[in-house]
Parts: C-alpha cells; structure tokens; sequence
C-alpha cells in the first residue's frame, strides 16, 4: 500500500514517525512537504512538491490526514482510503473552526486515530472506526520486523496496524475485533484505577462509558457509583452528563420504558420535553428501533443511533437518520439523503417527524424538524441547510457555488458575514498550512 | 410511571408530610401535626421506639395514614432511619413530600403558597429558609455557628418514581432528603420556616448539649465548636417578626 502523509508540521516535528515505521504493507510513502536528504535516507520516506498534489494520482494512495485544512486536497486527491489524525486545537488556532473541520475530516475519513482520550470517545461517540494511538496497557502485544529492526508493539501499536490492514482487507484482519479489545483495555484499566481511587467520580465515569460502549451491563454500576460520588462532592451540575447517561445504558439492554422514564426525568426545555412525548408514543405503539435510535442520539451517542436507524425502513427512520447525520458532521451522506428524498417526493405519503408533527406530500422533507423563524430556510438541529451545502462546495473547491448558498441564508434574512468570515478564515488557514509546508521545502 | 400520570402536574398534586418522631410528648409535635393537617394530604410517620405516647398522639390525627413504630431505637444508625422514613412516605405514590421535624413550623405565607409551590412542572425541589429559635419562641439565634437562615434549606421534593436517590450512608447528621435532588431545578423560596428544636431552657440545651457529645464526642459528625456554643451564655438573639398580609417575600 502506498501512504501519502498529510501534515499539520514540518517533517522535523511530525509525532507519528514510529506509527509510520510499523505501517502495514509499505510501499511508496510521500510526504507532503520537504525533507533532507537525510531525513529522506533515515526514514524510507521521499517528499512531495505541493505543486505535485494537484496532478497527484490518489486513487492508490491512503492518506494520513493530521490537520482538517487538508480536507478540501484530501476530497480533490480521491483517495483509495483516508485516514485522519485528530489533535487537540493546537494554540493559535481558531478553535470553533478547527473543531468544526476536524469533525468533517473525521467524517470523510476511513479511519480516525487519536492520541487524545477526549477525542477518542467523542469518537467513538460518531462512529466506528476509531483508534486510540496511546495506552496504559503494560505488556508488549506483537512483534514486528521492518528488515534489520525489530519493534515491539504496544496494545495501540498493533490495534493500529490491524485497523489499518481492515481497511483494504476486512474479511481477514479482524480489524472491527481489534478496536473491541481496545475499548476492553481502556475499560479494564479505569476499572482498575476505580479500586486504586474509589472516591474518584471521573474515573468511574470512563469505566462506565467504556463498559457502555462495549456493551457491558456493569456501565450502570460504575456510573452509579460516579453519580454518587458527584453527589458527595458537591457536583451537581451532572444531571444530563451523568443521571440522563442511565437511559442510554437502559436502551442498550432493551429496557426501553426504564430509558424512556429517565430521560423524561431529564426533559425541561420544550425541545426536551416534545422528544419525551415523542418516546412515549413510540413506546406506546411498540416502534422500539425508532425509540432506542432517539434514546441513543440524545445521550450523544450519534453513532449507535445511525447503526440503528440505517437497519430500519420505515419512513418515520429517514428525517431522523438526517439529523444524526448532519449532528456527526455526515454532511455528504445527509445532503445524499436529502436529495434521495427529492426525488421520490412524488409518492405521496405522511412523515411523522420528532415532537409530534406530521409532513404531508410524501418523501422527505426539505426541513425534517424546522424552517428557520420567519424564512424559508430549512433547518436541521439548528444548522441551516444551505450552510451544509455552501460549505461542501467550498470544501470541493466549487466557490461559487458556496458563495451562491451562503447568499441564500443572507437572502432569508440570515446572517452571511460570518460565513464569508469563515470561507475567508479557512482558505487563509490551509494558505498557511501550506505556506508552512512550502517554506519547509524552499 | 402510569400512561395516564404525567410525570410533573400543573395541578392536583398530592402532598404527602413526612417526619421521624421519637418520645415527643409533651414538646410541639402536637400543634405540628395540627398545622401540617391544615395543608398537607396525608402524613407519614416512623416512631423511632418512642417509650411514650408518641404513637398513639400521632394516631389521633386523621391525615396520618401510615405510622410504623420500630422495635428498637435506630438514633445511632440515622441513615438506616431515614431510609425507612423515605421508603414508607414512597409507598403512598405521592406527588410531593414534605419532610419536617416534629419541632419544624411553616409560617402561615409558606403554608398559603404550598399550593402555587408544587402545582408547577419547572422545578423538582423547594428550599426555605430555617430559623432556629432559641431559648423560647419569641427569639431566633444569629452568630458565626448558628446561621442556617442565611441559607436554603431544601424540605419540599417532588417524587419521581424512576430516579436515581441516593443518600450517604452516615451515622449522623444524615441530610433529610436524598441527596440526588441537588442536581435537579430547585427553587428558592423567600418563605420561612421556624425551628423550635433549640427553643429551650437553659437545663435542656445543657443536656442536649451532653447527649451530642456523648454521640459524636471527637465531633467526626459536626463541629466541635457549634456543639460548645449551645452552651453559650450570651447567644446573640434576634427577634422574630411575623409577616404581615400584605408583606409578601418575592
């Protein structure tokens, strides 16, 4: 396989070498941006000329992909695999839109790997594929030899190669299996540090998300125990972090009008309190995937909630898949499904949609849950439509047409400004970013 | 929670008392009961072994469906007191509970605005403010230990069947109520609430003073220092002054 390496830093700080060592089938390696000739001879690993990137064959490359202002030459480049390397927002940078493009690199990617905990569950959270490149884990878990080396793999150094290989050969890597055994050590560890600070809530808390994650019933053990020790902390602001997580847990065991009583419990604002009667009703007619899909997405859990509605074929499943689409930053696949529901619109037929309303006129509507006060803009859990599409233009690199989008939200009586802002804000970020690469090769 | 039950009403919430007694005859438990019978639904009693007639004045109140009297004293094991106290007032399936000592009294603002307090679906939990009388009922003390009225103090809770409640497992000074209602919308009533439990002569307060540190003599439970000031010849009193009709708190 060949790897085209797509940095946030010059070569000379790039954190990964030792994960580029144990790559998996290395063939041609390139990065992107200069390097010595020693560093070149060091390492097996040749530059490439930013100017090359816009004539680059991708098609047999897989990209590591460690800053979101790649992401419009990682869409250009169509790559056989992309692999994103979530960080923290590195200082500096302007944060809201860093975490915003970075969720739709992660969203675009084959792959995310992460040497950060928080990133690590909040993508976990998002979807499956997800690696965590550190550990606690103590013992050496494989072996690797890369000609006169050898190297001894740490648990996430060998998740890391298998997940990898998954990618172009998911019947025989057992790559899925892999990333389980890795939230199992994440979960085995915090469950150990629980006995070493048994009066610790953060802690349980992390064993209970990670035994939550793998599905294991003793997540409601460890996260009573947290919410007790908030308690006695006087920690009280825990009632959607830690009392609401209690419904997601329930959910997973099936044990829907527990899931549905305690999230009721959680429910104050309007929006809270119609998903509520929604759940009831749902709970009421026995439509349990639909249920356990909501319960999930609002415990934050968009990926187990995607997993779930993408099995369903009710129509009462698509607006709902929309909106964890788009809350996972899906934007392609929720503008594909948008577009899918335009075209079969002339079946008539009736949507319900969350809080009770009903969409006549069959397919998918424009809006699945709102039009935007007082305009015509269709909304989606408070993100605009033609936000979605203007920004996947500009990630295309169709500026136009963003332009042309972003005026439809100014046209409503929107506010524009800050999207042209942002437009202006990313192309002067991935200037910069290149900038840097090309001052490395100058 | 049933189909036909919203899980917080707007109106027709039953208000269920719930108080632990132990020998009180002859203190306020008498004029309690009849106060908490002219606003409350019902009210649930646990006798902690009472040795006098503490049971059968609590019976003489109608509005006292349930009263369990237990064997033996749990005084020294408040949390298991508590416990029992809770699981006995839930059994009702109330909408509210009011948790108030035999020596606890809502003054006549907070008792007309009990209704408006529970009829509403914003917030699951109401505080006041507690005055300790002292030395008799005309008096409140005001000093560096005995200040709880500048706090609130949380007494009145609605019951929601599928939360998590969890109170501390302690010997003493155990909170009257599950802790777990910290996380929830609470309101914070300008409503007062007198407390006669220190409303003594000076021979009671000594002895009450000799019981708490023969309990918690190293003060693992509570301060030291506030157990000492009972004894103190001098408290700073202030007058209580009740609240005229129209002088309504926000």
């Amino acid at each position: 396989m060949n790897y085209l390496i797509l940095s946030r830093v010059s070569w000379e700080e790039y954190p990964y070498k030792r994960l580029l060592d144990l790559l998996p089938e290395r063939a041609d390696i390139c990065f992107a941006g200069g390097m010595t000739p020693e560093q070149q001879a060091c390492s097996g690993i040749r530059p490439v000329a930013l100017t090359e990137l816009n004539t680059w064959d991708g098609g047999s490359f897989t990209l590591l992909v460690s800053s979101p202002y790649w992401l419009p030459d990682v869409l250009a480049l169509q790559p056989a695999y992309t692999v994103a390397l979530l960080e923290p927002c590195p200082e500096g940078e302007n944060e809201i839109m860093w975490e915003k493009y970075s969720a739709l690199l992660a969203a675009r990617a084959d792959l995310v790997g992460t040497v950060s905990e928080r990133l690590y569950l909040e993508q976990n959270l998002c979807r499956p594929r997800v690696v965590y490149l550190s550990g606690d884990y103590p013992l050496s878990c494989g072996l690797l030899r890369r000609g006169e080396r050898l190297f001894f793999l740490s648990d996430y150094e060998e998740v890391w190669t298998r997940a990898l290989t998954g990618l172009w050969q998911p019947a025989c890597s057992g790559a899925g299996d892999w990333l389980v055994i890795q939230r199992r050590l994440r979960a085995d560890f915090y469950v150990s540090m629980c006995g070493k600070m048994p009066h610790q809530p953060t802690v349980h808390y992390l064993a209970a998300t990670y035994l939550y994650l793998l599905g294991d019933e003793a997540a409601e053990r460890y996260l009573a125990k947290s919410f007790e020790l908030m308690l006695l902390h006087d920690y009280t602001d825990c009632l959607h972090s830690h009392y609401r997580f209690f419904s997601a847990i329930e959910a997973k065991k099936g044990n829907l009008a527990l899931a549905v009583a305690q999230y009721e419990i959680t429910a104050f604002t309007e929006e809270e309190r119609s998903t509520a009667v929604q759940m009831r009703r749902w709970l009421d007619s026995g439509d349990s995937g639909l249920l356990q899909a909501e319960l999930y997405r609002v415990n934050e859990d968009v990926a187990e909630a995607i997993r779930v509605l993408e099995n369903l074929s009710c129509p009462e499943a698509q607006p709902l898949l929309l909106q964890n689409y788009i809350a996972s930053f899906q934007w392609e696949k929720a503008l594909q499904l948008q577009r899918l529901a335009a075209l079969s619109s002339s079946e008539a037929g009736v949507i319900p949609l969350p809080g009770g309303a009903v969409l006549q006129g069959g397919g998918m509507p424009p809006a699945s849950t709102a039009l935007l006060a007082g305009t015509e803009i269709p909304s989606y859990g408070g993100v605009q439509l033609p936000v979605i599409e203007g920004t996947m233009h500009l990630l295309h690199g169709r500026r136009h047409a963003a332009i042309r989008s972003f005026l439809r939200v100014a046209g409503a009586g929107g506010e524009a400004r800050t999207l042209f802002a942002e437009m202006a804000d990313l192309e002067e970020a991935a200037g910069r970013l290149k900038g840097g690469a090309d001052d490395e090769q100058g | 929670m049933s189909k036909d039950k919203p899980l917080r009403k707007t109106s027709g919430n039953r208000l269920t008392a719930m108080m632990q007694v132990r020998n009180e005859s002859g203190r306020y438990l008498e004029q309690v009961l009849e106060e908490l019978s002219g606003f409350v639904d019902d009210i649930v009693i646990v006798d902690d072994a009472s040795t006098d007639d503490t049971a059968r004045l609590c019976h003489s109140f109608a509005k006292v469906t349930k009263l369990v009297t237990l064997e033996g004293p749990l005084f020294h094991r408040e949390w298991e007191l508590r416990q029992t106290l809770w699981e006995l007032a839930v059994s009702t399936d109330p909408d509210w509970l009011l948790s108030v000592d035999a020596d606890e009294f809502y003054e006549e603002e907070a008792k007309r605005e009990m209704r408006r307090l529970i009829d509403q679906d914003a917030y699951d939990s109401v505080a006041f403010r507690l005055y300790d009388f002292w030395g008799g009922t005309t008096h409140y003390r005001e000093d560096e230990h005995w200040n709880i009225h500048t706090k609130h103090t949380r007494t009145l809770v609605r019951y929601l069947p599928q939360f998590y409640y969890f109170t501390p497992q302690m010997n003493h000074h155990v909170p009257r109520l599950p802790l777990s209602y910290a996380v929830l919308p609470a309101f914070f009533a300008e409503l007062r609430v007198k407390h006669y439990g220190w409303a003594l002569p000076p021979e009671a307060l000594r002895q009450k003073y000799e019981r708490y540190m023969e309990l918690d003599p190293e003060g693992k439970w509570g301060s030291l220092e506030q157990y000492r000031s009972i004894l103190d010849d001098n408290p700073n009193l202030v007058e209580w002054q009740e609240r005229r009709e129209h002088e309504r708190p926000e």
